[in-house]
């Protein structure tokens, strides 16, 4: 019996999550919800404003509210240039729009080959935001980037 | 039996409460999974040798030739013309036109001698993401032609990377190189990378007082847009007083100049297939030029004072592939249509040669992966190549191959492959030889894999069975099929422990050939490897054995070729790194074909200095 639960465990991680693309996305939005959560201070209902290319993450992630508006939302997630959302509270996927938007207070993004989050600790303070403890180590000064 | 609860209660721990992890957690677990090999390596094409980004960084890998020159089955030695060419083991290094290399979807393998590595084995690795090595005899999946072995360099996704580095070496040796890599995602549906390098490489001086010169530039460029992806490449080598052509000493002056460009354009037309046409185009061109006194020509084979060869070819071509996944069966499909050809033209003392071939390549490939269980996959590949050339035998040639793949835990797989193919004869080999026939190639090969409480255990093996095999007759200097049938017995083992920081591999191979007098180069070989690395401090150390073998009347002696470095963090995002290749001085050395009585080596001992700027 041992062995059958055991097999049947292997194989899960092996092929379950074998590099699926819906499972990635799963990692993304969990990571990108836990930031989400840090910079708004809510564990549920952030009212968020997607561009379309971040919509999916509204699939695996129970703790957004997605508005239409991005003057309504408590956060927004940018995968893509935006227009009119100026000065929201933002978090964004892409390096370049790390460095284009000043508003971007947080991204989840490649750098050097790798994975990378960061918080941006010049911006955290015009928003007056105090990050946890947990998440002290993942923030870096604007001039950095 | 304690052990294994434990175990399992850890296992359900991570099933149940994934959810709950941190964010560190959660990136480890992206960044693994998000890891590019994992999207490129096909297990079902050979058996394959990865070099992830973190082994090029490990080991210094500046230099595609870094990693070769430790590949088992193959040693890696220079030419007398200064060139790097990948050799069988056993099999002295002329051509080979059986191993083929590819900058991503793009094979950059010759025209004329079809063998890539004497221009592209000093690629430089810094826009470089992985590397794998398929030792896959017939391996289809590629869109290549009929090769043995395929080595592909998969480059830094540009969207992945938004930074750019600066590397400049000094060599004891008096040479150096200078490149810089920028990789930048530009707006979310394109980004573009560029990598320029330069190299100015000195061998020490040899008996007659060779001391080859090298001077190479390389570069790369590469353009997404939405499903477009341009790409190119170029490189153009120059060198000089190389041993060359003459009997009993160097040639009183020699120049040889080389280029190679490519461009590639590359559209996905159909998501849902993946479905992917390319089109692409090569243009090369060599020249060869030796003045002095007893200066051997061949082809005919003459005594002259100057040779001067001069080839220009090019090779453009279009082709698709894609897929198509049906319940527990996986179909691959593609085909390409190629143009090639060259232009020779000969200056000698003695008067003028000038030749010219072309050949229309068309090919299709089917290749089917049954996953019967969701670890045991079965494979079945076909493929048809039709070559017409201006002058040389027509062929139309069908390989097949088939194997199974078997993963029977999470720490271990079987592999096996059974496949017939061909090596029709390239260029040169036509232009001395017009009768000249393919080479008939049937393989048995495995490949077991097992990790154990004290490491990673890979054994491969096999049986290669070659009829016509194509050689080159030491007295004319042209190509023939040889009468006898060739058989080839080979296995290695390898052996990888993580130590916490540190990393041991070992590895070990043996071939052998039915008939002694076809084995002109080493057929053991061997490799050690210890590495090290904390943080941004990397060390390593690597011993590279090769047997000993008799050429012509010479008797090689084996080689231990050590080689190690270090890699030191100064500032934030420099780096300064030491070097140093045949430390010891012991590495194998290699006979001239035309005068065994010179021998060099692939590098002689010298200590390179490297600084290296992220930004």
């Amino acid at each position: 019996m041992f062995r059958i639960i055991y097999v049947l465990l292997l194989f899960y991680w092996a092929f379950a999550f074998a590099n699926s693309k819906e499972q990635i996305h799963k990692i993304e939005s969990e990571i990108i919800s836990k930031i989400c959560s840090a910079v708004t201070g809510k564990n549920a209902d952030i009212k968020v404003y997607l561009t379309e290319n971040m919509k999916y993450i509204t699939k695996y992630s129970k703790i957004f509210v997605m508005v239409d508006r991005c003057k309504d939302a408590d956060v927004v997630i940018a995968g893509k240039e935006l227009q009119n959302c100026r000065g929201k509270l933002m978090v964004v996927t892409k390096y370049y729009l790390l460095k284009k938007y000043n508003n971007a207070v947080a991204a989840f993004y490649w750098y050097k080959g790798r994975p990378n989050i960061i918080f941006v600790k010049e911006r955290l303070e015009n928003f007056k935001i105090s990050l946890p403890d947990r998440f002290i180590k993942y923030v870096d000064s604007e001039k950095n980037l | 039996m304690g052990r294994k609860v434990w175990l399992l209660i850890f296992q359900l721990f991570f099933f149940f409460f994934a959810r709950g992890e941190s964010l560190e957690n959660l990136l480890n677990k992206y960044t693994e999974m998000t890891k590019l090999y994992k999207k490129t390596r096909q297990e079902s094409e050979g058996h394959i040798i990865l070099i992830t980004r973190e082994d090029i960084e490990r080991f210094q890998a500046h230099k595609l030739s870094d990693i070769l020159r430790s590949l088992r089955y193959f040693f890696l030695q220079r030419n007398y013309y200064g060139e790097e060419v990948l050799s069988y083991a056993t099999i002295y290094p002329l051509e080979n036109s059986t191993v083929r290399l590819f900058i991503n979807d793009h094979e950059i393998s010759a025209v004329f001698k079809k063998t890539p590595l004497p221009l592209w084995a000093d690629l430089p690795l810094d826009f470089v993401e992985h590397i794998e090595i398929y030792q896959g005899e017939s391996a289809v999946k590629f869109n290549n032609e009929m090769a043995g072995t395929i080595i592909k360099v998969y480059t830094k996704p540009p969207e992945r990377e938004n930074s750019g580095l600066l590397r400049g070496s000094i060599s004891t040796r008096g040479g150096y190189s200078a490149n810089l890599y920028l990789g930048k995602e530009l707006t979310d549906v394109s980004s573009f990378s560029f990598f320029v390098g330069r190299e100015d490489y000195k061998t020490k001086k040899y008996k007659y007082g060779v001391s080859d010169r090298k001077k190479s530039y390389y570069s790369y460029t590469q353009f997404k847009v939405k499903d477009w992806n341009l790409e190119s490449g170029l490189v153009v080598k120059n060198s000089g007083r190389f041993r060359g052509d003459t009997v009993t000493q160097k040639p009183d002056y020699s120049n040889f100049d080389t280029s190679h460009g490519y461009i590639s354009i590359s559209k996905i037309i159909l998501k849902r297939l993946s479905l992917k046409t390319r089109i692409y185009g090569d243009k090369l061109s060599s020249d060869s030029y030796q003045r002095g006194n007893n200066l051997i020509a061949v082809n005919p084979v003459q005594a002259e004072t100057f040779w001067d060869v001069y080839v220009n070819s090019y090779k453009f071509g279009v082709e698709i592939t894609g897929n198509r996944e049906i319940g527990k069966h996986k179909v691959f499909f593609g085909s390409k249509i190629q143009k090639a050809g060259y232009r020779l033209k000969e200056s000698r003392g003695t008067g003028r040669i000038s030749d010219e071939n072309n050949e229309s390549y068309w090919s299709g490939f089917l290749e089917e992966i049954f996953n019967i269980t969701p670890s045991l996959g079965i494979i079945g590949g076909i493929k048809y190549e039709k070559i017409s050339r201006k002058y040389g035998r027509d062929l139309n040639l069908l390989l097949w191959r088939t194997g199974i793949v078997y993963l029977h835990s999470s720490k271990g797989y079987f592999k096996i492959f059974i496949s017939k193919y061909y090596t029709p004869p390239c260029f040169v080999e036509i232009y001395t030889n017009k009768k000249i026939r393919k080479q008939k190639n049937r393989s048995y090969t495995f490949e077991l894999s097992e990790r154990l409480g004290i490491g990673r255990f890979v054994l491969t093996g096999g049986y290669i069975k070659v009829k016509d095999s194509i050689m080159i007759n030491s007295s004319d200097f042209s190509y023939y099929n040889i009468s006898d049938t060739l058989k080839y017995r080979f296995y290695s083992i390898e052996y990888r422990k993580n130590l916490g920081n540190f990393r041991l591999d070992a590895g070990y191979f043996h071939v052998s050939v039915n008939n002694k007098k076809y084995k002109t180069a080493p057929s053991t070989g061997g490799t050690l490897k210890g590495s090290y690395k904390l943080g941004k401090l990397f060390g390593f150390l690597e011993l590279i054995y090769r047997g000993s073998y008799k050429f012509s009347s010479q008797k090689i002696k084996e080689g231990y070729d050590l080689n190690g470095g270090v890699r030191i963090k100064m500032l934030e995002n420099s780096y300064v790194e030491l070097k140093g290749y045949n430390i010891l001085n012991k590495a194998q050395k290699i006979p001239a074909f035309k005068d065994p009585d010179f021998k060099y080596l692939l590098e002689d001992r010298r200590f390179v200095l490297t600084f290296v700027k992220e930004f």
